[in-house]
This record gives structure tokens, C-alpha cells and sequence, in this order.
């Protein structure tokens, strides 16, 4: 058995407030395999995004890491100093913030900022090799090298999203995490970009983190999907494994909801809303929520445990 | 009996830059659309960004005038409505767009909301009334009255607020909803409510839909007809589910392919090709607009536009390939 490249134990990430902190990432222990891709989705407001910055400590106030450890190969993230740390993003863990894609330097060149980011990592490198380097890059996401020599205005949302790709591929990191990477984009840009994302992780046996809300999306690419529900994770399985059989309510909530063009037929909702971060229900957090809640699940938290080999479950319903 | 809408050739052109420069955008062209006044419908128009739908929507709205073209309302010009009349189309033709939170003034409470149509209309003679039409219309949309009417925007939640909006839609009975996509921004889990609405008010209340989205998926739950814009142009159109599972047009292949379909058993076949640089958008494509991007392209689609042809029984396609 493979150890996991990346893992996490018990990660927790809550923003400040004058009274209660919002506790939007609280308690999620997870791992990254070596060259899998891991969906990771929830509904807005669940913490996903918190969670992806806060794997790498991007945290700034009012929010902060409030408990939990990140291991990368066996090395604390959260004990090293920030320069150590510093040194690994990027080159080793690659970082695509949501919209990303409008990140880009209005008035800097496509090629200067993915020189700027070497740069900044590897030191100053002879120029003709690096512009090689970048034609490769620009090569490897679909585009033309013409494209090194524009700005972002210039080019169309998808391009953008491509070129933000391979600046995070620009120092051969061994995970990307990707957060939302194709949200604004149209369907056939989408799948053109989700199928490069899957093409980069077949070439260079990297691991790909991918953050979305649309578990139509992560069905098409992912090799396990995990589920979060208000700051904790509620389920982590095989992708067919779970879209065959969801053990957490959530999960099967969140399956029927989704209207498919296969099924037809206006899906099923779940009725109520995600609850407040500051005080979330005592018990499980999904309960006041829950077709299949008892009495325990008022009072109790479930464990997020391992029911079978590989299929974890937050869930006192699941036996 | 006749059309309630009637849509002929509509076309819009945008001017570009300076006063006296000659660019311009054709944000659609050629557009033409029916809603009948017998029956109802919920017609989807779909297409992706840039490809003209909310222009169409605007256009409807008589928010903007067109470069060419007629909307006929009751066989009457959009723009040639006066006084009853036109107050007529306001309350018979209503919208809902994609940002509830957009639509709602952050100072005022639900039941100013309600009450805008209910006075504009003159739909009811007392106060009491006017409180009883709310209270109904609320409840039409799932939303407990005694709850809703005294929040602000803020003290709702997404899903909510578009209920607030059906709502105020309701009250006045509208022939035609002009729904931009009404729920894109909510989570996914919410949707099915607001679609369900839409239904409802079809299905009940003698209303029709114009269903603007890029999402199809949501679209299919709804809706039994359907339009693909590509670039302010149809592409192709008819019923819903023989253009997704029969379809002609290169474009709408290729669109219909890449839609995700939440089963990890039917995932995508193949690969699409993402374009090496972008085609500028503003230069005039005399032919098919797609040609540049078509798979199945030959010589004739970049000189010629290609007409809209019937296939078969509401099923029309606008490519080469079928002429």
C-alpha cells in the first residue's frame, strides 16, 4: 500500500468574529493518495474553499488554523517555518484559488508572471531555456506560444484559466489543489479544461485536489469523491461506490438533487437550509436536516470513521 | 386563434467605441420565436456566454429597442403600445433574473416588495386586501406570509429571496414569465424548488415560460421546447428532448456531450479540442457562425449563412450539412 502524499488530521479553520468564531472548517481528516484525483464538494457556505487555503496555511485574519495537522510526505506543513513552507508551495503543493483566473496582471505578459513565480522559487535562470520552458507549458494546456507574449485581456476566460494552469504546473508539483477551476466557464470550455487537468495527471503522476460544487463535474473525473456538510466531512468513497450507494443522508440528498439530462424529471431537494457556522446544532450537524435522524443524532456527533475498507462515513445511522 | 407573442427576424446590433466609429457587435440576428395563445409553454433558450440570450430577454422586456425586426404582443408592435395598452403588456409579460439579492432594494421589506405590483396594477381596493393577495401569492411560492412579509433582503436566504420574486411575479397573473436564469445562482440542493414553482405556475396558472440558461440539465426537468443560440444566431430548435438525444447541428454535438451527467458510468468518450488562440468575436463572420470552430466544416459554410430548415416536425436545424 501506497503511504498518502498528502494528509490531513483533524484540520480545523475558523474565522474570528466579535462573539462566536465560525467554525467553517472543523475537524476534517482526509488523504491524498499518490496520483489519484480527489473531488472534494459541498454546497456553498460548506467550507470547501477554506479548507483548500488552509491546507496550505493561507490563512489571514480574521480567519486562522485553530487545530489539526497537514502532512506532506510525512512532514508537518504547520510545524516548519514559513520559509520552509513557503518553498513548498508551488513546487511541490500548486494552488488554484477560486478565479484564479482573474489573478492574472492586467499590465505584465503571460510569460513575465510565469517567470516572475520560477523566479521567485528556483532563482533567476538563463533566459532562452526558460522561455523554452514556458512554450512547453503554454504546449502542454492547449495553447499557442503566442499566447506567452499576451495579456490577459487579450485572451478569453478559458485561455485565462489555461494559462493560470500551467503557471501552476510551471515547477512540476507533485499536487495541485483546484478550487471551483471551471465555475465561470461555458460546458464545452469546461470539459476541454477538466480533461487537461486529467491529461496532466497522467503524464506526470501528480495528485489533482479537486474543489467544486457540481458533483456532475467530479463524477467525470474523479476517483473518490468526498462530502462536506457545514465544516465537517460527511463521507469519502470510491466515485462508483458512492454514486451507487451513498451511506450518509447528505450524500443521498445531494445525489437526487442533481438534475441529470439522462433521468429527466424535476430531482428532489432537501428540504431546510445549512445551518449557522457559529452555532451549529449540537449533535450531528446535518439532523434538523435529516429524513433518517433518531434521537443520538440530536445529541451525539457521529464519528467520521472507516465502516469499510476505504468508504468512510460520518453517520450513527450507518452500521 | 392567433399568437399571444410573436417574435419576426429580430435583430440587434450594438455599435462599438467612438461616435464615429464604424465597429459594432451583432449580439442577434435573425431571431424569431412564437408563444401561442391557446396553450402554454415553457421554452428554454439556451447557449453560452456571449451567444445572445439575455439581449433576447432585454429585447422582450422592452428594455432595449431593436436594430430590426418586430416583437408582436396580441398582434399588436411592442413599441407602437401606448397608455392601457402597454400597462397591459407590464403586467402581463413579467421577469425574474439570475441575482434575487440584485433585484431587491436592501432597504425595503417584503411586503414593499409585494405591494409595488399590487398599487402599480391596482389589483386590489383596501389595504386588507391588498395583505390577503400577498399573504396568497407567498404562499403559492412555499413561504409562510407571517415569516416573510416584515424581513429585509439581508434576513433571507438565496432561495428565499427567488421565492419573493416568483411571488411578486404571481400576483399578477403574468401570460409570460421571462425567467434569465433564474436559478444559477442557488445551491444545487435548492433548485428543484424554484423549478417546481415554475411548473406549478405553468401548470395551473395558464402561464407560459421563456426558460433562459446555459444549464440544460436544469432546463430538461422543465421545459419541452428548446432554442440553441450560438453567437446571436439559432443554431438549432424544437422539441427538447429530440434535440438533445437526436441532435443535428455540429455545436449542439458537441454541447450536448460535454454536459456532465452526475453517473461515473457515463462518463465522457473522446476528447474535445480546446482552441489554440481565440477567434476574434467582433470580426463579421459572413457564413455559419460556428464554421471556424466546426469539426464537419466544408467551403460553403464560411461563405454562405446557412438557412433554418425543418427537419422534421418541430425539430429545425441552421447547417449546410442538412440542405
Amino acid at each position: 500500500m501506497t503511504s498518502p502524499l498528502l494528509e490531513v488530521q483533524d484540520l480545523k479553520v475558523y474565522y474570528r468574529t466579535q462573539t462566536d468564531p465560525v467554525r467553517a472548517v472543523d475537524g476534517v481528516s482526509f488523504s491524498v493518495k499518490e496520483k489519484e484525483i480527489l473531488g472534494l464538494a459541498g454546497e456553498s457556505g460548506c467550507g470547501k474553499s477554506t479548507m483548500a487555503v488552509g491546507l496550505l496555511k493561507l490563512v489571514s485574519p480574521p480567519s486562522y488554523i485553530a487545530g489539526g495537522k497537514v502532512f506532506y510526505r510525512g512532514k508537518d506543513l504547520f510545524s516548519i517555518s514559513n520559509e520552509e513552507l513557503r518553498k513548498i508551495r508551488w513546487k511541490h503543493i500548486a494552488l488554484l484559488p477560486q478565479s484564479a483566473m482573474n489573478a492574472l496582471n492586467p499590465v505584465m505578459k503571460v510569460y513575465d508572471q510565469i517567470k516572475d513565480a520560477m523566479e521567485a522559487h528556483e532563482g533567476k535562470n538563463p533566459g532562452g531555456d526558460l522561455k523554452n520552458h514556458v512554450s512547453n507549458l503554454l504546449k502542454g494546456v492547449a495553447l499557442s506560444s503566442r499566447v506567452s507574449t499576451a495579456h490577459a485581456c487579450e485572451l478569453s476566460g478559458g485561455m485565462r484559466q489555461r494559462a493560470i494552469i500551467s503557471m501552476a504546473m510551471a515547477l512540476g508539483p507533485e499536487l495541485i489543489i483546484a478550487d471551483e477551476p471551471t465555475s465561470a466557464l461555458d460546458v464545452v470550455v469546461q470539459r476541454g479544461v477538466l480533461e487537461l487537468l486529467v491529461d496532466l495527471r497522467d503524464k506526470t503522476d501528480s495528485s489533482l485536489l479537486l474543489v467544486s460544487h457540481d458533483i456532475a463535474i467530479l463524477s467525470e473525473v474523479a476517483d473518490r469523491l468526498a462530502i462536506m456538510y457545514a465544516g465537517e466531512l460527511a463521507e469519502i468513497q470510491d466515485v462508483y461506490d458512492i454514486f451507487e450507494e451513498p451511506l450518509h443522508p447528505y450524500t443521498q440528498g445531494l445525489i437526487s438533487s442533481v438534475p441529470s439530462l439522462e433521468k429527466g424529471g424535476i430531482p428532489r431537494s432537501i428540504p431546510g437550509l445549512p445551518p449557522d457556522l457559529k452555532r451549529p446544532p449540537p449533535g450531528c450537524r446535518f439532523h434538523p436536516r435529516c429524513p433518517s435522524a433518531s434521537e443520538i443524532c440530536k445529541k451525539e456527533d457521529p464519528e467520521f470513521r472507516e465502516v469499510e475498507p476505504g468508504k468512510f462515513v460520518a453517520c450513527h445511522m450507518t452500521s | 386563434m392567433g399568437n399571444l407573442l410573436e417574435v419576426n427576424n429580430l435583430t440587434k446590433i450594438f455599435p462599438l467605441g467612438g461616435l464615429i466609429s464604424k465597429k459594432s457587435v451583432t449580439a442577434v440576428e435573425d431571431f424569431s420565436l412564437s408563444i401561442p395563445e391557446d396553450r402554454q409553454v415553457i421554452i428554454t433558450l439556451a447557449g453560452e456566454s456571449g451567444s445572445g440570450k439575455s439581449t433576447i430577454a432585454n429585447l422582450l422586456l422592452g428594455f432595449i429597442k431593436p436594430s430590426s425586426g418586430k416583437i408582436l404582443y396580441r398582434e399588436k408592435d411592442l413599441w407602437k403600445l401606448k397608455g392601457k395598452e402597454w400597462k397591459r403588456y407590464r403586467r402581463e409579460v413579467q421577469a425574474v433574473f439570475q441575482d434575487p439579492y440584485e433585484s431587491l432594494n436592501p432597504f425595503y421589506k417584503m411586503s414593499h416588495v409585494l405591494m409595488g405590483p399590487i398599487k402599480k396594477f391596482k389589483l386590489a381596493q383596501s389595504e386588507g386586501e391588498a395583505y390577503k393577495l400577498a399573504n396568497e401569492a407567498l404562499l403559492e411560492v412555499d413561504l409562510d406570509p407571517e415569516e416573510v412579509l416584515h424581513k429585509y433582503p439581508h434576513q433571507l436566504s438565496g432561495g428565499q429571496r427567488q421565492r419573493v420574486m416568483l411571488a411578486r411575479v404571481f400576483l399578477t397573473r403574468p401570460k409570460i414569465l421571462v425567467a434569465d436564469e433564474p436559478v444559477s445562482m442557488l445551491d444545487v440542493s435548492l433548485r428543484a424548488d424554484i423549478l417546481k414553482i415554475i411548473q406549478n405556475l405553468e401548470e395551473k396558472h395558464d402561464m407560459s415560460c421563456l426558460y433562459i440558461t446555459h444549464d440544460l440539465s436544469n432546463a430538461s426537468c422543465i421545459s419541452k421546447e428548446i432554442i440553441i443560440l450560438y453567437l446571436g444566431s439559432v443554431m438549432e430548435q424544437g422539441n427538447f428532448g429530440t434535440v438533445i438525444r437526436n441532435s443535428k447541428h455540429p455545436y449542439v454535438k458537441m454541447l450536448v456531450s460535454s454536459i456532465p451527467i452526475p453517473n461515473p458510468r457515463s462518463r465522457w468518450k473522446g476528447k474535445v479540442k480546446l482552441q489554440e488562440v481565440e477567434t476574434a468575436r467582433l470580426e463579421t463572420i459572413v457564413g455559419c457562425k460556428f464554421c471556424n470552430r466546426c469539426p464537419e466544416a466544408t467551403p460553403i459554410c464560411s461563405e454562405k449563412k446557412p438557412p433554418l430548415l425543418d427537419l422534421e416536425e418541430n425539430h429545425k436545424v441552421a447547417c449546410h450539412l442538412y440542405a
